[in-house]
């Protein structure tokens, strides 16, 4: 009996915790549910060179083309961040956010099939693994709560001994903001032209 | 006529002693500078005064939001009350945490004056002062005007300016 109780406030103890994925910036630390990532690579500047013109780019991996958005420039047009500007990672996230809006940016890709089961951010933010209890993140004071989870922004952790603040986001919300963007900008730049 | 009646009658006309005592109601008030100005909210709204130290940005929010602070390990929404009520960026050196079930927030405020306790006929209503209007009265407190706030509207504005961001 007594065994089987320590059994349980492990387990209890063993889902309380969860994998972040942490990406630094200048103004504060994106936390990112690991489980939402499905793999990662690290890309070089120059590797960007080819990349494109707008928010959402296209990336091609392992003869795969996947739809490439970038989180820099999200923290910088929504968080005032600044972008480190170096190398950094790029996450594939399970994919399906903002799917009915696939196909604007499938209209634009010049005939190049997407595969959207994944969609890669780019990061320059300095990256690390952060195991940590999930008690260790806050809610957010109701009164902004509801709508800051509109732009993605979930919980948050303050650390005092370093005056630090980490904010745990939806990547996938993060996504489909951008994707949605991208579609009203096509939308207008369509209606310009008529 | 029976014995209740009779009390009846004597509660519905009074018998007088309660005429003679003046009903004085008093309110408990948290006076503040917020730069050079005095406001007031009740006491019972202020949960406690705080020192600012670190505080924390937050995206997504309107001007008047200064940012997080931790208070016992959990965010606290703070208010920078210059930029609510006057549009003005204040030095701001203490928060006022409320004390509200639903919500943690504070008032970024310059300093605390003092605490008083006022008759309520001591307070004036603000003649031009709508349904909407962020201060519910004010008082003279040595020579000086003091606003009193209406945390309510506050409150009301907030939720409706965020929504619109």
């Amino acid at each position: 009996m007594k065994s089987s109780n320590a059994t349980l406030k492990i387990s209890e103890k063993r889902t309380e915790c969860a994998d972040f994925v942490m990406l630094s910036y200048p103004r504060a630390d994106y936390l990112i549910n690991r489980f939402e990532v499905a793999s990662s690579l690290y890309f070089q500047k120059e590797d960007e060179k080819e990349c494109l013109r707008q928010n959402v780019r296209l990336i091609d991996y392992n003869h795969n083309m996947y739809i490439l958005i970038s989180l820099d420039e999200h923290l910088q047009r929504n968080y005032d961040e600044t972008v480190p500007h170096h190398s950094g990672l790029i996450l594939f996230v399970h994919g399906n956010s903002g799917g009915r809006l696939f196909p604007a940016v499938k209209r634009k890709s010049d005939g190049a099939i997407i595969d959207t089961s994944l969609v890669a951010v780019r990061s320059s933010g300095m990256a690390s693994m952060e195991s940590m209890s999930v008690r260790n993140l806050r809610l957010l004071p109701q009164k902004i709560r509801k709508n800051l989870s509109k732009y993605g922004l979930l919980a948050v952790r303050l650390i005092p001994e370093t005056g630090r603040v980490q904010y745990f986001i939806d990547l996938r919300k993060v996504i489909m903001m951008e994707i949605i963007q991208f579609h009203n900008r096509q939308a207008q730049n369509e209606s310009a032209h008529r | 006529m029976d014995n209740n009646e009779i009390l009846k009658k004597l509660s519905a006309s009074g018998n007088g002693e309660e005429e003679q005592i003046e009903q004085v109601s008093y309110r408990k008030l948290v006076v503040f500078i917020v730069g050079e100005k005095q406001y007031a909210v009740d006491s019972a709204e202020v949960k406690e005064v705080v020192i600012i130290s670190d505080l924390y940005f937050i995206p997504f929010v309107p001007a008047y939001v200064a940012g997080l602070i931790n208070r016992h390990g959990e965010p606290h929404t703070v208010i920078d009350l210059g930029m609510m009520l006057e549009n003005e960026k204040h030095p701001g050196g203490k928060v006022l945490v409320m004390n509200r079930q639903d919500d943690r927030i504070g008032f970024l405020i310059t300093d605390i004056f003092r605490i008083i306790t006022v008759p309520e006929k001591e307070i004036s209503a603000i003649a031009d002062a709508g349904s909407t209007s962020m201060l519910s009265g004010s008082l003279t407190l040595d020579g000086d005007e003091v606003f009193i706030i209406n945390t309510r509207e506050m409150y009301e504005k907030l939720e409706r300016d965020i929504e619109n961001i």
